[in-house]
This record gives structure tokens, C-alpha cells and sequence, in this order.
């Protein structure tokens, strides 16, 4: 049981033995008179003592209790909920993490509130009652902390509401440990309201038992007081925009949109999705196989619009927040893929590899010299395939920087051990009896499973020798022995990969097309946005100072680009969309995210769906009619003796 | 040594001056009294007549019955006498207890002055026994005037001490007092009331007309404690450590009984039982007593 003023209660407690101590005092101080008629009182003693000293007792007990219910009452006890079983006192510094983001817009079943909102009351409810003298904040969609002059700022909706963002838990408990070690040598508490969304706490992250041996060993370790908002969210459907990209189809042009959609309903029936393209409304049918997948879903542009945006949106369910995609488009321009190869044959092949249909795709093959590739190109390429040695340092720093600037890169090695500065390294060839590949991320990204739900075949694949890279990126397939076919790595607004093998015959059979053409154009694809005048960003990101224009109707957050939209600026549009993690469903059991705080006083409960409040409840109403109950007794049995003379 | 006499009360005397003390039953006395005696004897009131045997007096014949009957009759009347009243008072140390209005033995000892001055004032004898466990004084009855002041110079020395056996010391003063005599006992009665009632009856049995004065503090009967209270014993023993607010009720009831009980033995045994509480006006108590005797007197 928890008290909001356990020092009082301190103060009072020892004097639950007044009573007794008086009733003590007083028979020591016994009126002494010198009596004549012994014999009648000591007859009316023997026939009364036994009533007396009974009822002496329960006067003396009631007496102690009253005492004791008061001293409760002054503690203002807590019962019931989240505080109510921690057993301290109101902190001096309270510092909570707010979990805002996107996976917290559901509601469990039946709830009235969003999780954010449950949250956010029990919060403000709990701190309400400790009174702390110092609140602060951590806010998970902009990761800043505030000082709040008071708890019920906490359900401000303007600063604190709903957001579509992501939350790195691991980099807001450090910065919680910081404030916390400025807050000094008083008692302190940190308090976090999270729905364990497994892709915001990183549970396997080695941060964590840095983090709290780091908060350990502050003075007066923090109490860690975690409200666990785990509650199913019932018939949530989610859309989510793996990949957005403008293609020619048959010379018409189109943005071609890859999705991922769980349907809320049972399946069976096309998904009807409301699509607001250029600001017409409509309805968009859409087969899935199942009760989830992935689709891609072409959608025919204006031929000489400047540019728009569009939104796909589910019905309604249990979470708002991932029922909508937003998407934008540039000017019409046309596409190019930069090839630069040490052997011309090769480079061709790469070439039709990269643009197999120029006139229907709009994307043509443009084959640079390696040793001086001309930046008129790259400027106008979305992809650039380096099947050359690595190059100098000026061409390097030419490449880094189409890369930085959003271009797509893949390298190729070239059948000796090199090194890329910045990028990757590259051993010596090697050959081998197995060389397939084991392991694939084919979710997403580069190598996921086509619209059609076919995987790309790397497993057939022959690879003769290869040249294992290695450097700062992700592998996105191995071989049997967790060696890395492909190596993916974000640089800038670009990214860049590279394969353990080229395509020559001696290295493997790449140059059949089955995994390089799906590759290079979902590359060519991911480059493109560069010059599409459309910037990609997961809400939260920094948008760098633009000047932004809101265009999608939906709801406003602070900071704006926490949730998901499109905004107009100079240079375009931006596009914030849900971070991909929020769409993940993993969620890390709560005695697991206790674990993780190994070693501090870690108070935990799962909310279960409070409906308000965090079920927290004063006692003093009950502790205050008990006191009533008990003098009213006490009363009676002191007032007795007199009405019975 | 002369005892103080601060307990004789001169204006309660002149005032008691007009009444007389009556005996309820006949007296045995050495003198002419006004009380009537079981002999016969020269007074003007006719008592019988009975035959003349050998050896009375032939001028107590009665010539007119035997001019009638010619049978020798003798005119008897009946004899006066004087009274001998013994005042017992008890002097143990439960007559020293003392509540707001002084001390039971203060209250006990004006009584017995006042009742022995107006039976001295009336020609009567007056003895004084006093006792606790064992007899203290022993003054026996006499009629002179100036017997008064002995009386008095025991009343003033008598300090109460020690434990009383009441029934033993009256019982041995009603086997001591041979004569019909008024026996007023002043004690507050602490004792069995069935062996009180024995004593009684003992005395009822020797003709005695026997008068008791219950002497009763305020505080005995309204028992007026309300905080933690040490009684302890006056005649000695353990004291008690009682609440009073806790053991009052019963105090009440069984003291109640206890009065209601010595009333009752004292009235079965002839008794006149007087209850003499000492926040009483002694004067009241005195006078109505003695009107109750000379009313039923007639």
C-alpha cells in the first residue's frame, strides 16, 4: 500500500500506544480514600470486573484503532491500482516517458480511450496524487524533455496526443537517466506507459543492461514504476506502405504503390479501400489472398501533372492511426540508370538487366566511364551499378554524394580483394562446394516476395565463387555458413549494397536476370525518389527546416510531422508515413520489460483496460468512516457507565 | 485531662429541652420515675385488684370491695419508675471514615451527647458502653445531673481504632444489663445482618427496648466516585483498585440491600431502627425520634 504522505503517518503511528500509556498513567495515579465498606466493594467488584476489564479493553482497543485510522487517514493511503502496491512516498523527481507513438492509438476492447489517452490520465491521475515536487517529461515522439508545472498537462491533446511516430525506448531511458542523475541525491522515480511494442524497446538491444546498471548506480536508485497498456487491440485492420514508386506502364504513367494490408473483416471479398487521389475521393477494391498480404497497387497519374498526393485508407477500426497511407508524386521527368563497367560486354548486359523495356518502363540504361562519371548523368540517374574497381578518391566522393543525395547504388566485385573507404570491403575470391543461399529477408525491401506472393529464387541461384564484403550494412540474404550475399546500408537520403558475387560465368549466374532484374529495379525504384520533388520521411524525422504546407486532412500533432501526412513545400512534397516498426505486432511480455530494468525497484502493471484513472483510489473516505465508526463506538461504550449511574 | 466538647451542641440541647425520651416498654428502675415499671406501686394510676394473701399490707385492703363481697381484696397500682438507658457506641475504626460532612464517630458522638443530656434532664440513668473489638468504656447508668460530664469526658476521648466485633460485644451487654433498660446502639452495622438480627432478638428476649442508630456516611450511599479509586480498608486488610464507574452499579445494589436487610432484622426484633446519615440535621433526626416514642406512648 502506498502513502501520499507516509511522514505523517510515521509521526502519528507511535502514538498508537497513548491510549494504553494514559489508561497506565491513570491507574498508577489512583484517588486513594479510606474506606469503610470494604465488604460491598469488593462483592461489587467480583460481580463486575469481568464486564469491566472487557469492556476496558475494547474502550483501550478502539482508543488504539482510532489513533491508528487517523494516522492512516493523514497518510492518505492508495489501494487498488498502479501506486497502490509500491509502498514509497511522493518522489522529489518524477520523471515520466510518455509512449506516444502510433501503436498506442488503439483501443483493447471495449475501451473508451486510446491506449496514449489511458495512459496519459493514469499518468496524470498517479502524479496528481504523489504531488512530486519536480515533473518531467520525456516525450516519445520528439524525444525532448519538458518540466510540467502540472500533472494534468499530461492530457493536454494539443502537446501530448495522438501521434503515427515511432519510440526508441532504449534512447529515452538514457536520456531519462540523465535527468535523473541532474535531479540530484533526492528520492526519485521514473515512470513509463508503453503498449512493449517489441520494435520500440529493442529488448535484445546490449543498451539495456548499460542503461540500468547506469541507473543503479545513481544515488538513490530510481523507483521504476512501468504501466503496461498490452491489451489486445480487437478487429484492427492496418495498411502500410512498403514502397511507392512512379513507372511507365505501356507508356502510361503511374505510381505504382506496394502495400501491405491485414484486413480487419473476414476474408473472402475484395478490401474496399477509400482512395483520395489529387483530392477526388473514391473507392478501391482490392484482392487479398487471405486475411493479410501483400499488394501492389498501380495508380494512373495525370500525364502532365506537376505533381500530387494521395492517401489509401481502411475502414475504421480499433487503431485509427494505421488505417491510412498517404503518397506523393513529382512532375512527369523521365529515368535513367546509370551503368559504370571495366568491361563494355558486361556493362551492356547490366544495362538491359537494369532497364529491360525503356520504352514502357520510361527507364533507360546510360553507361558512364568509371573513371570519370559524368555528374550530368548521375544527376539525372536513380540508380548506379559499379561493376568496376573501386574508384579514387574524387570519384568517390562524386558517387557519395548521388548516394547522400537519394540515389541508389549496387556494387559488384570484381574478383580481387579490395576495399571501398566508407563502404565495404571485399576478400579474395573463394570457391567452394556450397555456395547457395541459405537465408533471405523476403518480407520486404529488396529482396521481398513478389506482388504475387512468389519468392525471388535465390535458392537456386548458382554462386561459383564469391567475395565475401563486409562493412558497416545489413545483410539481406546469406550463404549456409550466415556469410553475407548481400549487404544493404542506408547512406544519406540513398542507399547502397553490394553482392558476394559479379556476374560473370566464373562467379555466378546473375547475369540470368531471375534475382538482378526484381534487384536493380526495386534499386532503380528507391533512387528514383530523388528527383521525383517527393521526400519520404518516417513521422517524427527532422524535415531539415522546410517550410511546410499541410495538404492532408487529417489530424494535427505536435511536432506536425509526428503523424502521418503530406505537406507541400519549395522543393515538393514530404511525406511522412508511420515508421514500419509501429506495424509490427510483437509486443515484449511485461515481466520481460521489467527484467530489462534489472536490479532497480521495478513496479509493474498491466492495464487491462482501466477505462480511466489508473485505478488508483484513495483510502481516505474508507479510513475516515472507520474513524467515524470507531469513535461512534467508542462513544457509546465511554458514554454507558454514566447513563447507567 | 480535660477532652474536648466540641460535640456537645448547647443551643441543640435547649431546643431538645421540651421533649422527653419514652421508654416503649416497662422499665425496671431504682427510683420514682416517669416511665411505667413492672412492679406495682404508690403511684395515682389503679392497676388491679387481686386477693389478699399473708403478709400484705392490711391498708392496702380494699374495704369497699368487701363491704360488697365480703372477700379481702387488695387495690394494686401501678409503679413509676425511672429509666436506665445504656448507650453503646461503636468505636471501631469504620466510625473514623470521614466524607464531606466529618466523620461518622463526630456525628455519633454529638447524638449520643444530645440523647444523654435530655435522659439525664428527664431523672433518667444514662451508661455509656463503648467498644470496638473489645469494650473500651464501660460507664454504667446513673441519674445524677453531673454524670453528664463524665459521660461527655469519654465521648470527647473516644478516638475510633481497631476492628469491631460488633455482635460479641453486644450480646455480652445484654447478658451484662440485668433490668430492663432502653439499649441505643450507635454504629454504622458493619456486620452480618442474620447475626446482628440474633443480637437483636437477644436483647428483644431480655425485655430491653432497644434502639438502633444506623450512622451511614453520604458517600456510602451515593458512592459519588468517578476516577480510578484505591479504597483501602480502614479496619485494615487489602485495599482495592477499583474503577468506580465500573463497579458502581453493583456497589449501589448491593449496598441497598444491605440497608433495606438491617431494617428489616431491626423491625422483626423490636428494634426502633433509626437511620442516621451524616449530612443529616441531627436536631430532625433526635426530635423525630423521640416524638415517635411519645406519640406511641399515647
Amino acid at each position: 500500500m502506498t502513502f501520499l504522505t507516509p511522514n505523517l503517518l510515521w509521526m502519528i503511528l507511535p502514538f498508537i500506544g497513548l491510549p494504553i500509556l494514559i489508561h497506565l498513567v491513570n491507574r498508577m495515579r489512583y484517588t486513594q480514600v479510606d474506606w469503610a465498606a470494604m465488604d460491598f466493594i469488593t462483592r461489587a467488584r467480583s460481580s463486575s470486573t469481568s464486564m469491566a476489564k472487557l469492556r476496558e479493553i475494547l474502550i483501550l482497543a478502539l482508543r488504539a484503532l482510532l489513533i491508528l485510522a487517523l494516522a492512516l487517514a493523514l497518510g492518505r493511503p492508495l489501494a487498488g491500482g498502479w501506486l497502490g502496491w509500491a509502498g514509497s512516498g511522493s518522489p522529489d523527481t518524477l520523471v515520466i516517458i510518455l509512449d506516444r507513438s502510433a501503436s498506442m492509438n488503439g483501443r483493447g476492447d471495449g475501451w473508451k480511450n486510446t491506449k496514449r489517452e489511458e495512459a496519459a490520465d493514469s499518468l496524470a491521475s498517479a502524479a496528481a496524487q504523489l504531488s512530486p515536487r519536480r515533473i518531467v517529461l520525456i516525450d516519445s515522439a520528439t524525444q525532448q524533455s519538458r518540466t510540467l508545472s502540472k500533472p494534468e498537462e499530461l492530457r493536454s491533446a494539443v502537446l501530448y496526443g495522438d501521434t503515427d511516430s515511432s519510440c526508441d525506448m532504449p534512447r529515452l531511458v538514457e536520456k531519462a537517466r540523465g535527468l535523473l542523475a541532474e535531479g540530484g541525491s533526492g528520492r526519485s522515480e521514473l515512470w513509463i506507459a508503453s503498449d512493449l511494442q517489441a520494435s520500440s524497446w529493442a529488448p535484445r538491444s546490449e543498451e539495456w543492461s548499460r542503461l540500468s546498471a547506469g541507473l543503479k548506480a545513481l544515488p538513490g536508485a530510481p523507483a521504476v514504476r512501468l504501466l503496461a497498456l498490452t491489451a489486445q487491440v480487437p478487429g484492427n485492420g492496418r495498411i502500410s506502405l512498403l514502397g511507392a514508386a512512379e513507372i511507365r506502364n505501356r507508356g502510361q504513367r503511374e505510381i505504382e504503390l506496394e502495400l501491405f494490408i491485414r484486413r480487419a473483416d473476414k476474408a473472402g471479398t475484395p478490401v474496399n479501400l477509400i482512395l483520395i487521389l489529387d483530392g477526388q475521393q473514391r473507392s478501391l477494391a482490392v484482392d487479398l489472398k487471405g486475411q493479410e498480404g501483400r499488394i501492389r497497387q498501380s495508380l494512373r497519374l495525370p500525364k502532365d501533372s506537376p505533381g500530387g498526393w494521395g492517401s489509401l485508407s481502411l475502414p475504421v477500426d480499433g487503431n485509427p492511426a494505421d488505417n491510412t497511407v498517404y503518397f506523393a508524386y513529382g512532375p512527369a521527368q523521365a529515368d535513367s540508370v546509370a551503368v559504370a563497367s571495366a568491361e563494355p560486354r558486361a556493362g551492356k548486359l547490366l544495362g538491359l538487366l537494369a532497364a529491360p523495356a525503356p520504352d514502357l518502363l520510361g527507364v533507360k540504361a546510360v553507361e558512364v566511364n568509371p573513371a570519370d562519371p559524368a555528374a550530368s548523368i548521375l544527376s539525372r540517374s536513380s540508380l548506379l551499378i559499379w561493376n568496376a574497381p573501386v574508384p579514387g578518391k574524387a570519384v568517390a566522393a562524386r558517387i557519395r554524394s548521388f548516394v547522400e543525395a537519394g540515389g541508389s547504388l549496387i556494387v559488384l566485385p570484381t574478383g580481387a580483394s579490395s576495399s571501398w573507404p566508407g563502404l565495404f570491403d571485399w576478400k579474395a575470391p573463394e570457391g567452394g562446394q556450397d555456395l547457395a543461399i541459405h537465408s533471405w529477408e523476403e518480407s520486404r525491401g529488396l529482396l521481398a516476395k513478389s506482388a504475387s506472393g512468389k519468392s525471388l529464387a535465390l535458392d537456386r541461384l548458382v554462386v561459383r565463387q564469391r567475395q565475401i564484403p563486409s562493412g558497416e550494412g545489413v545483410p539481406l540474404a546469406r550463404f549456409a555458413d550466415g556469410q553475407p550475399f548481400l549487404l544493404r546500408r542506408s547512406l544519406g537520403k540513398g542507399l547502397v549494397c553490394t553482392l558476394a558475387a559479379g556476374i560473370s560465368p566464373s562467379s555466378s549466374e546473375l547475369r540470368q536476370g531471375t534475382i538482378l532484374i526484381p534487384l536493380l529495379r526495386r534499386l532503380q525504384l528507391e533512387g528514383s525518389r530523388r528527383n521525383s520533388g517527393v521526400t519520404w520521411m518516417n513521422c517524427g524525422g527532422d524535415t531539415g527546416g522546410l517550410s511546410l504546407q499541410k495538404l492532408s486532412a487529417n489530424r494535427d500533432s505536435v511536432p506536425a510531422t509526428s503523424s502521418a501526412g503530406v505537406w507541400k513545400h519549395d522543393a515538393g512534397f514530404l511525406v511522412a508515413s508511420r515508421p514500419d516498426g509501429e506495424d509490427e505486432a510483437a509486443l515484449l511480455p511485461a515481466k520481460e520489460a521489467g527484467e530489462l530494468f534489472r536490479g532497480l525497484d521495478v513496479n509493474l502493471l498491466e492495464a487491462g483496460g482501466s477505462h480511466g484513472g489508473s485505478g488508483d483510489f484513495e483510502l481516505w473516505r474508507l479510513v475516515f468512516g472507520l474513524l467515524l465508526a470507531l469513535m461512534v463506538v467508542e462513544g457509546f461504550l465511554t458514554l454507558r457507565r454514566p447513563l447507567s449511574k | 485531662m480535660q477532652a474536648h466538647r466540641d460535640f456537645v451542641d448547647p443551643k441543640l440541647n435547649a431546643r431538645l429541652g421540651r421533649l422527653t425520651l419514652e421508654a416503649r416498654s416497662l422499665m425496671v428502675g431504682s427510683f420514682t420515675g416517669r416511665h411505667k415499671s413492672p412492679h406495682r406501686g404508690s403511684s395515682v394510676d389503679f392497676s388491679q385488684y387481686r386477693k389478699y394473701v399473708p403478709g400484705d399490707e392490711i391498708r392496702h385492703i380494699d374495704w369497699r370491695v368487701y363491704g360488697r363481697s365480703e372477700r379481702f381484696y387488695v387495690k394494686e397500682f401501678e409503679a413509676d419508675t425511672n429509666l436506665r438507658c445504656h448507650l453503646v457506641l461503636d468505636c471501631s475504626a469504620s466510625m473514623r471514615f470521614q466524607g464531606q460532612n466529618g466523620r461518622k464517630i463526630d456525628f455519633a458522638r454529638r447524638l449520643a451527647a444530645a440523647l444523654a443530656h435530655v435522659l439525664l434532664n428527664q431523672g433518667d440513668g444514662v451508661g455509656l458502653a463503648a467498644f470496638n473489638d473489645k469494650l473500651l468504656h464501660d460507664i454504667p447508668a446513673r441519674t445524677s445531673p453531673r454524670h453528664l460530664n463524665a459521660l461527655l469526658e469519654v465521648l470527647g476521648k473516644i478516638e475510633p481504632q481497631g476492628k469491631t466485633d460488633l455482635v460479641k460485644q453486644l450480646d455480652d451487654l445484654a447478658g451484662r444489663v440485668r433490668n430492663r433498660a432502653l439499649i441505643i446502639i450507635i454504629s454504622d452495622l458493619f456486620h452480618n445482618v442474620e447475626e446482628l438480627g440474633k443480637t437483636f432478638s437477644h436483647f428483644s428476649f431480655r425485655k430491653h427496648d432497644l434502639a438502633v442508630f444506623h450512622i451511614v456516611d453520604r458517600a456510602e450511599i451515593d458512592f459519588p466516585f468517578d476516577k480510578p479509586t484505591r479504597f483501602v480498608g480502614i479496619e485494615g486488610g487489602d485495599s482495592v483498585d477499583a474503577d468506580p464507574e465500573a463497579i458502581r452499579q453493583d456497589y449501589l445494589r448491593e449496598f441497598g440491600q444491605y440497608l433495606q436487610d438491617i431494617r428489616a432484622t431491626s423491625l422483626r426484633n423490636k428494634a426502633d431502627y433509626r437511620l442516621a446519615v451524616t449530612d443529616q440535621d441531627l436536631e430532625s433526626l433526635i426530635s423525630n425520634f423521640l416524638l415517635d416514642r411519645m406519640n406511641r406512648r399515647g
